[in-house]
């Protein structure tokens, strides 16, 4: 089998490697930063945005290497504050958060880990998990096919959607809404 | 299916930390992920990458200067928990020309008999190569079995709440409990002269929380 587009980023160093674009999805001076601290198993990389409703985010630009029917999102993450709100993973638009994308979210505002498909016409939804929404770091995998999207937290399936899949290709992002939200690894690969 | 390299990490279930991986390769050090060489002694201080086979990066410097390479003081690792793997040469077996130590340090900074830290080391007036040990309290050097040469090695150091140890090339050498490091690290390089020049090449790093 060829191999297939796969990336890694460690969220380690002096800072975000230039690879990414950073982002003011709403309001201005988000702080983009590696963060000095070593406790819960270390703690990689943060978005600080300004105010409760301000948003910062990490994509690719558009650069949409990852395919809309095989394709796997895997991050570490963690919501820091409270309030805030995080949301990541593959999206066809940088901008318009309701159209080809497919997400897990965890929104302080809410009592539940979500996860999230949009289709190309702004038609999606978010599906709830079993798992409150807190501050703890857990692994998060999304797998898209033709047909499905899945939840998979800390190796356990917890939610499937079916409808509103993505329509064109894909690149990761990473959100964080209202307040500082980290992560500390992300993989992306087509299946 | 494509297998994910988090599975191939990460045992089921289970949590990544953090954890960094640095082959260098390619035209330049990664100046995102890598710091400024910062100068101890003298102004010498040099990193560069090898036009060689196997060569990596090189961080060298002149006659009596030393030099460190490491992130900014952005410190992820964590002193009660964490590990190093390091493909790593010194570039002179004279022991009076040059010392390498490559590991993980509080600082970036030349603090090391009363720093923070657990490196291997190929050192000055020390026939072996060591692992080196640092808190305010003090340094320990744990001596190997291995004479001092400048082949590339294999080094993984590991340290939890009680010990440190050095495994080179696949054998464990080296165990100690003294003078361990008591605040968070970051991954480093370091070189130092005696009075010709010399280089610490490396080829492969990997620092990771356990």
């Amino acid at each position: 089998m060829a191999y297939k587009q796969h990336f890694i980023e460690w969220f380690s160093g002096k800072q975000l490697p230039s690879y990414w674009t950073q982002t003011n999805v709403t309001g201005s001076g988000a702080s983009f930063e590696m963060k000095d601290d070593s406790s819960q198993g270390g703690g990689g990389f943060k978005i600080t945005p300004t105010s409760s409703s301000n948003i910062g985010e990490i994509d690719f630009n558009n650069k949409r290497q990852f395919s809309q029917t095989s394709s796997m999102f895997i991050a570490t993450a963690r919501r820091n504050a409270n309030p805030a709100m995080f949301s990541m993973g593959l999206t066809g638009n940088i901008t318009n958060a309701d159209t080809n994308r497919i997400l897990v979210q965890n929104d302080s505002a809410g009592s539940k880990f979500k996860l999230g498909s949009y289709d190309g016409s702004s038609g999606g939804a978010l599906t709830s998990t079993t798992i409150g929404v807190d501050g703890n770091w857990r692994n998060h995998k999304l797998e898209l096919t033709s047909s499905s999207v899945t939840l998979t937290v800390n190796n356990v399936l917890h939610a499937t959607r079916d409808e509103n899949l993505p329509a064109s290709t894909l690149q990761p992002y990473f959100l964080s809404k209202g307040g500082e939200n980290g992560i500390r690894y992300m993989e992306c690969y087509n299946t | 299916m494509t297998k994910s390299i988090y599975d191939q990490l990460n045992a089921s279930g289970t949590v990544a930390k953090q954890r960094v991986v640095e082959t260098f390769s390619g035209d330049a050090v990664d100046t995102d992920r890598w710091g400024s060489i910062v100068q101890i002694t003298g102004s010498s201080g040099a990193v560069a990458m090898n036009d060689s086979v196997d060569g990596g990066v090189k961080v060298s410097t002149g006659a009596n200067d030393e030099a460190i390479l490491a992130f900014d003081d952005i410190r992820q690792f964590n002193h009660l928990a964490c590990g190093f793997v390091a493909v790593t040469r010194t570039t002179t077996s004279n022991i009076a020309q040059g010392q390498n130590r490559t590991g993980i340090k509080y600082d970036n900074d030349g603090t090391f008999n009363a720093g923070d830290l657990i490196s291997m080391e190929c050192g000055y007036s020390n026939s072996s190569i060591s692992l080196f040990t640092g808190s305010a309290s003090g340094f320990e050097r744990t001596t190997s079995s291995l004479t001092r040469d400048t082949s590339y090695h294999s080094y993984k150091g590991l340290i939890n709440n009680s010990s440190a140890t050095l495994t080179i090339d696949g054998v464990l050498e080296c165990t100690t409990s003294t003078h361990l490091p008591t605040k968070k690290m970051q991954p480093f390089i370091y070189n130092a002269s005696g009075s010709v020049a010399s280089s610490a090449e490396t080829t492969y790093l990997e620092v990771f929380n356990t």
